[in-house]
């Protein structure tokens, strides 16, 4: 076991969706402040939002991107991938289509310099696992020297039966270039309060509201969580509340990544609303940070804030600056005990 | 979903046609991402709470204008996410009053699952400046 906090950390152009869907930040300006968190900073790259010619990636972007990762001291970390599985309307991409379509995107992913792409596919969309995205992708990746990290995020989790059947399939294939992206909103203690407030805002009553988390506590089928909401008289909205719940907080346990770790290639720092305390007391950070430590995990824990689907009243920089001093203040909290007592040896 | 900036800018032209009004607004796909037009399913619009038949309105993207039903075969056409669209429809007569209420839902489904069932709802409503050009 390691006792010292080998992983390194990075941003997604996700935590400024609504700086830079509402004009007040560019691309450019994105990158600038990723960069103003720290010296070699990571970035990922949402693809689809940030470049125009998506799926492809123009020549003009290569040099704008990798200009601006001189500019800024940024290490690009992950590339965005999707697979967009029913892109095309009243039916599924053939086989071909979503190797064509993916294959641009990691052509442009290896352009512009990323060892990753976080790769986009769901668990439950792998009926015939030989024929699945990433071992149809698999020399690409290779010859590319690109990493397929397939994200985990909600509704499934590591311990999700369709996930596992996946896990367990890219164990046997046991490649280098075939791994996983573990979203950490698949890790919640709660409902965070940014999503309780916003529909305290919309007008949905605070017993319902109440209730709705009490049964996530529960882990009451969603079905049951709708049907409950409807009974009280939330409608449409109360509806919603029970859907989000399901689909952004995950009953995962951090303790489930230590059987899967030599797949792990990139952690999603998923969180929705540092308090001013200095925690985001709604995802499990104290046991998933403790349990990358002690498995020795070496890639990036990209910061991911996603507070803004519900409010855009915080300010996404300070809440990314804030959720990175809480992963290293308790990575120092972790590790300093070993190295004062190795000191003292 | 970013609501609020489905219908952008602060006014609507309207412009006479034969027998019949041109009225047009500034949309934008209410999205993180930019998403391909096959994936922009369907759009209510009332004017002044009169619905518009969805046959009347089209969509202007990159010069192209497209009757707004066809939008779901174009599954190669990728509207970015920044990017500003222009709406118009048909309407009898150009509204009354010196600003228009206007209200769009858009109902755009998201590409990420198999068999995608999974969509999203923009909804927004604004009162608009009427520009009558004659």
């Amino acid at each position: 076991m390691s006792t010292q906090a080998r992983f390194k950390l990075g941003t997604t152009t996700y935590s400024f969706n609504d700086e830079y869907y509402s004009y007040i930040y560019t691309l450019d300006d994105c990158l600038r402040h990723i960069g103003s968190l720290g010296r070699q900073q990571g970035v990922e790259l949402v693809a689809p939002q940030c470049i125009r010619t998506f799926p492809r990636v123009s020549d003009e972007f290569e040099r704008e991107f990798k200009a601006a990762l001189e500019r800024y001291d940024l290490r690009p970390s992950a590339f965005g991938h999707y697979a967009d599985l029913s892109r095309i309307s009243g039916r599924d991409l053939t086989e071909q289509e979503l190797v064509d379509y993916s294959l641009l995107q990691l052509e442009g992913a290896h352009r512009l310099g990323f060892p990753l792409v976080r790769f986009s596919y769901f668990a439950g969309d792998l009926p015939d696992l030989n024929k699945a995205l990433y071992r149809l992708l698999l020399k690409d990746a290779e010859r590319l020297n690109l990493k397929l990290a397939m994200e985990i995020h909600c509704p499934f989790n590591i311990e999700s039966a369709a996930q596992q059947r996946v896990i367990e399939d890219v164990a046997k294939l046991n490649s280098p270039f075939v791994g996983f992206t573990i979203d950490c909103g698949t890790m919640a203690s709660r409902v965070s309060q940014v999503c309780i407030e916003k529909f305290l805002n919309l007008g949905l009553k605070l017993e319902i509201v109440e209730r709705m988390c009490e049964m996530w506590r529960q882990r009451t089928p969603v079905n049951e969580m709708k049907a409950e909401a409807r009974a009280m008289g939330g409608g449409e909205l109360g509806e919603l509340l029970a859907v989000e719940t399901n689909v952004y907080f995950g009953h995962g346990a951090p303790a489930a990544m230590r059987d899967m770790m030599p797949y792990i290639y990139h952690v999603h720092g998923k969180f929705f609303d540092m308090e001013d305390s200095g925690a985001d007391p709604s995802v499990r950070y104290p046991e998933i940070v403790s349990v990358l430590i002690e498995e020795g995990y070496d890639g990036f824990i990209t910061s991911e804030y996603e507070g803004h689907h519900w409010l855009k009243n915080r300010n996404a920089l300070r809440q990314v600056r804030a959720h990175q001093e809480m992963i290293e203040r308790l990575a120092a909290e972790l590790t300093a005990p070993q190295t004062a007592l190795a000191q003292r040896r | 979903v970013f609501d609020e900036d489905l219908i952008h800018g602060s006014s609507i032209q309207v412009r006479r046609s034969a027998e019949r009004y041109r009225a047009g607004f500034k949309l934008r796909l209410p999205w993180y991402r930019s998403l391909h037009l096959s994936s922009v399913e369907r759009i209510d619009v009332r004017v002044d709470g009169k619905a518009i038949d969805a046959a009347d309105v089209s969509l202007t993207l990159y010069g192209k204008t497209y009757p707004f039903p066809d939008l779901v075969t174009l599954h190669d056409v990728l509207w970015f996410v920044l990017d500003v669209a222009e709406l118009d429809m048909w309407v009898d007569a150009p509204p009354s009053g010196r600003t228009c209420e206007v209200s769009a839902t858009l109902f755009i489904r998201i590409p990420y699952r198999r068999s995608s069932g999974f969509r999203e709802i923009g909804m927004c409503a604004k009162t608009l400046n009427v520009a009558l050009e004659q």
